[in-house]
């Protein structure tokens, strides 16, 4: 259920991610254009007044040019200011703060001002171009602002749920698929327990002494394949139903819990003749009983696994912790980090999904154990696990 | 006697004049036609110093009845150099210009 979910929130986050940066952009666009459309229609309404300064401004420069300069004094206005400039734009006279006039644009706004170009049909004193400068209170734009911001957010929220209800709409088939597949393999694995417990239970009550040496070898290897679905059972079954397991906290000898799963896969060692060496010291862990006979499941089935023929695997207890030391292909530097994912497996060789060790690591999470690991190539691998007091 | 006397301190006046003064100036007051009124007349249709300039060579060394902007006034073929001209004009531009005179 865990893979299935996260996957799909991993959907949901990627595609709303998408979809707001995408409403985002045209959010910035729409804002940009409305921002623009204001601009214009501000600087139109202020046209008429504009082009009556000007022509306030040309009469004067027509009656200085008949007087043929002998009138010299240019126009003054406490509303406005103005500037004259010829045909190559060089500056004739000017009451302008600015000397960087805008003549692609007859109407305009620079900073805080407006500027309106005009050309007169006659160049009065030489000017083609008389420039008209008045201040902008910029009232406009603190509406404008105001109205993005606040159209803006409401445009924004509105585009964030319809996308959330749209996006739930789209994975709902890929939700079903994956609550259908999760379902199937819980129940399947439901069903494998019966039969398997009931082969292993089966096998346990015959005295293999008093049987044929080849029947005895061919129940051992049943023994064995056993076992094997029995651990693949309870790996399936911890992952699945891991967050509705609840902890049941104690006090465990770690030194009888480990012969117990020693004695567990010795059968499956034997198979390999590998040896195993258990050294015992007071170890005591407080943790879920059955959580941590996974973890520990896990490193020794790995262990035999991993193992070459003929092998050791050395166990050692000590004070607040313990190892599991294989005498097989090691794991190279480069791995050791990535071991731990899902589905990582070290060697696709041999057989298994690559939980197991992924597993480990969710158990040492919940009880806050360490997990170290020592290797050398085709020499051996240390899994130590360590808690604090 | 006095007649030759004022002629003498004319030309004496005129001997250290440019060539604006020499001959533009003196052959336009002879002939009452002043010379501010056509430079202002220029600048009313042509705006900026380059094309005055433009226009008044032109119509100085290509006199057009067409191209005139007071129609009353006769065409005048001058007979200085291309060179001389501009030199003559740019002292008349200097002279008459408006930059720097409003105030």
């Amino acid at each position: 259920m865990d893979i299935n979910l996260t996957s799909e929130r991993k959907s949901l986050i990627k595609f709303l991610g998408l979809y707001i940066f995408l409403t985002l952009i045209i959010l910035a666009l729409a804002s940009f254009m409305y921002y623009k459309f204001e601009k214009d229609v501000m600087l139109y309404s202020r046209l008429p007044k504009l082009q009556e300064r000007a022509k306030e401004v040309i009469h004067r420069l027509k009656a200085m040019h008949e007087s043929l300069l002998e009138d010299n004094f240019y126009p003054r206005y406490s509303t406005f200011k103005s500037a004259i400039y010829d045909a190559d734009y060089v500056k004739i006279f000017s009451l302008l703060d600015t000397d960087e006039i805008n003549f692609n644009d007859f109407l305009y706004k620079k900073g805080k001002h407006i500027f309106f170009i005009k050309e007169p049909e006659l160049y009065y004193l030489g000017a083609k171009y008389v420039v008209i400068e008045v201040p902008d209170d910029e009232a406009w734009l603190v509406r404008v602002h105001q109205n993005i911001a606040i159209f803006g957010s409401l445009f924004l929220i509105f585009m964030a749920v319809l996308g959330y209800f749209l996006v739930k709409q789209f994975l709902r088939p890929m939700k079903d698929s994956f609550i259908l597949l999760n379902n199937f393999i819980k129940d399947t694995t439901h069903e494998l327990n019966t039969p398997v417990s009931t082969i292993l239970a089966n096998i346990e009550t015959i005295d293999t002494e008093k049987l044929d040496p080849k029947v005895a070898k061919k129940l051992s290897r049943i023994d064995i394949a056993a076992r094997t679905i029995s651990t693949i059972y309870k790996d399936l079954t911890y992952l699945l139903m891991h967050e509705k397991l609840p902890s049941h906290i104690e006090n465990i000898d770690m030194n009888e819990l480990l012969a117990q799963r020693i004695q567990y896969f010795k059968t499956l060692a034997d198979s390999k003749r590998i040896k195993m060496s258990f050294s015992q010291s007071p170890c005591f862990l407080k943790a879920d009983r059955q959580k941590i006979a996974r973890l520990v499941d896990n490193l020794l089935s790995n262990a035999i696994k991993y193992n070459k023929v003929g092998g050791t695997i050395k166990i050692k207890t000590f004070q607040n912790g313990f190892y599991i030391e294989d005498s097989g292909i090691g794991i190279p530097p480069e791995k050791q980090k990535e071991i731990f994912e899902r589905y990582k497996r070290l060697a696709s060789s041999e057989g298994g999904f690559g939980i197991g060790l992924h597993i480990v690591m969710m158990i040492a999470k919940e009880f806050g154990l360490s997990i170290k690991i020592d290797s050398r190539i085709n020499q051996y691998t240390r899994m130590t696990v360590t808690w604090q007091k | 006697m006095a007649k030759i006397v004022l002629q003498l301190l004319l030309a004496l006046s005129l001997f250290g004049a440019d060539i604006f003064t020499q001959k533009c100036v003196r052959c336009h007051t002879r002939r009452h036609l002043p010379l501010k009124p056509i430079f202002f007349d220029y600048l009313l249709y042509y705006s900026s110093e380059r094309a005055v300039k433009e226009a008044m060579l032109r119509n100085l060394t290509h006199p057009d009845p067409k191209r005139m902007l007071v129609k009353k006034r006769k065409p005048y073929k001058h007979r200085f150099d291309a060179k001389t001209l501009r030199k003559a004009l740019d002292i008349y531009w200097e002279k008459y210009k408006v930059i720097g005179k409003i105030r």
